[in-house]
């Protein structure tokens, strides 16, 4: 039979791109590419380094104080806003609720910024950018 | 037959099995600091409180120790500009050359510091040319208004008359053998705030350009710098702010790299006294805050002081000057530094110049582009 002699027959290829196919797919999954939500995180600068950092996509509705100041952030629904400072200028907290990665609050007398970032590099996912013009 | 069906199972399993593991690798990293391993993409950032504002970077870079370095040396500058050049720092320069003045009976010579001396040629160059819509000697009024310190106040008439008497170019004298400045008036004061932020974005854009990284992204107080790619070609966009929104409210995107922005507009630093808003930038010929037609101006330029000071000017200047400012860009006219502008008046138009329009995305569906010719039926 000649087909025999063949060194890879067809059924050789279907299980060969199955198998690639497959691991792909796997590969896909693992990586997170399918899963429905994107994990978002909350970075509180204090200072001019990092005081904290909080994965908002997982964190029930808390409030954060900042030791050593009258700072208070309040987490609700996966978002973040200042909720009571003692500042001058209370800026901070008209800024309101951010939870998109972009997002940006500072409390300048305070010396606190929350700036809101992916966890997954997302690179062209509308309405995000990478800092505003303001 | 057998043997075949072993094969089968082996390569099966190879693939399958090691396949996975590759794929995630080049697909995604999740991984917040080293964003792609196998082109080695390392993304640092920081926050800090400088020059009166805040200043958040973000550097990515082949190694991790250089972006670590490049954050380190543009923080280091900045600071330095902050302490040489501040208006309420004690020992700065500026501090020096404003407290000159007052009972002497000529103009003090005060030595300056290079980089403020360079800051402060600039300053006086731009003033020169600006037809009265810019000058750093405003100081005088920014104490007269106290427009962002809280208190601010409606001063009497007769005071903002004696203030303007100190306002002009002319009474800034310097001299560039001996590096020194004096202040030719009984209380003059030099506010370099319309200019500063544009100057230390210079200063940056020059470390990025020195450095061996992909691309980097800083923002002093709203002036953003953008120089190079996030690495793998990927490129930054930059939000412009919807001016009748909040502070992370945007009207479209800016792709576009190798700019400085630089934005004046009536929603920053603003005062509300009986019911009226001021804005924290003056017009010299008036003694007043400004009171544009403009909501809000961006200039997109090579250089950060130019663009700083064109902002301010445009901004005091109003839509008249925004229009032959367009004109003079669709005419080919402009600098040496391809600048561009974004401008948003009060009945939301947007007013874009040429040279941006392929790199501006309007997103926002309640602004609409401006048309040549409308802005005058409005009116
Ligand atoms: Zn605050």
């Amino acid at each position: 039979m000649k087909n025999n002699r063949r060194f890879i027959s067809r059924l050789d290829l279907i299980i060969l791109f199955a198998a690639i196919a497959l691991s792909v797919m796997l590969g896909l999954v693992f990586s997170g590419v399918f899963s429905e939500k994107e994990t978002v995180s909350a970075v509180i600068y204090h200072g001019g380094s990092v005081y904290r950092r909080i994965n908002l996509t997982g964190h029930k509705d808390d409030r954060i104080k900042i030791e050593g100041h009258e700072v208070l952030l309040e987490i609700k629904n996966h978002r973040i806003a200042f909720a009571d400072t003692l500042c001058p200028d209370r800026i901070c907290e008209r800024t309101g609720f951010i939870g998109t990665p972009g997002q940006t609050a500072v409390c300048a007398p305070n010396r606190v910024a929350v700036i809101v970032i992916s966890d997954k590099h997302n690179p062209d996912k509308d309405g995000e950018v990478d800092v505003i013009a303001t | 037959m057998l043997k075949k069906y072993f094969l089968y199972f082996v390569l099966f399993a190879a693939v399958v099995f090691s396949a996975p593991v590759l794929t995630a690798c080049t697909v995604l990293n999740n991984n917040p600091e080293q964003i792609n391993e196998n082109e080695n993409i390392y993304k640092n950032e920081n926050v800090s409180f400088l020059m009166d504002t805040t200043v958040t970077m973000t550097v990515y870079s082949g190694e991790d120790e250089t972006g670590k370095q490049v954050l380190e040396r543009v923080t280091a500058k900045l600071t330095e500009l902050q302490n040489k050049a501040s208006m309420y720092l004690p020992d700065s320069d500026i501090t020096k050359l404003n407290e000159s003045v007052g009972g002497q009976l000529h103009p003090v010579q005060v030595e300056i510091h290079e980089l403020t001396f360079d800051l402060l040629s600039r300053s006086k160059e731009y003033s020169e040319a600006s037809g009265g819509l810019f000058d750093v000697t405003v100081g005088v009024l920014t104490d007269l208004w106290k427009i962002t310190s809280g208190d601010a106040k409606i001063p009497g008439d007769g005071e903002i008359d004696r203030a303007l008497t100190q306002v002009g170019i002319e009474n800034l004298l310097l001299d560039k053998k001996r590096k020194t400045a004096a202040l030719n008036g009984t209380f003059t004061k030099i506010d370099l705030g319309g200019i500063a932020k544009g100057y230390g974005s210079d200063l940056a854009m020059e470390i990025f350009r020195e450095s061996n990284i992909f691309g980097a992204v800083l923002s002093i107080g709203g002036n953003v710098t953008v120089f190079g790619d996030k690495g793998g070609g990927e490129k930054f966009k930059i939000g412009v702010r919807n001016p009748f929104g909040g502070q992370n409210e945007i009207i479209g995107t800016l792709t576009k790299t190798g700019c400085i922005t630089s934005t004046s507009g009536t929603y920053e630093r603003n005062a509300v006294i009986d019911g009226k808003i001021y804005s924290h930038i003056f017009d010299p010929r008036t003694g007043r805050p400004a009171q544009s037609d403009i909501e809000s101006v961006t200039v997109v330029s090579e250089s950060g002081t130019y663009g700083d000071y064109l902002s301010t000017a445009l901004y005091v200047g109003g839509m008249s000057k925004v229009q032959e400012h367009l004109e003079f860009i669709a005419a080919g006219q402009g600098t040496d530094t391809n600048d561009g502008l974004i401008c948003i008046d009060k009945q939301k138009n947007v007013w874009i110049s040429d040279n941006l329009k392929q790199d501006f995305e309007l997103t926002d569906a309640a602004f609409t582009p401006g048309l040549p010719g409308s802005n005058e039926q409005v009116t």
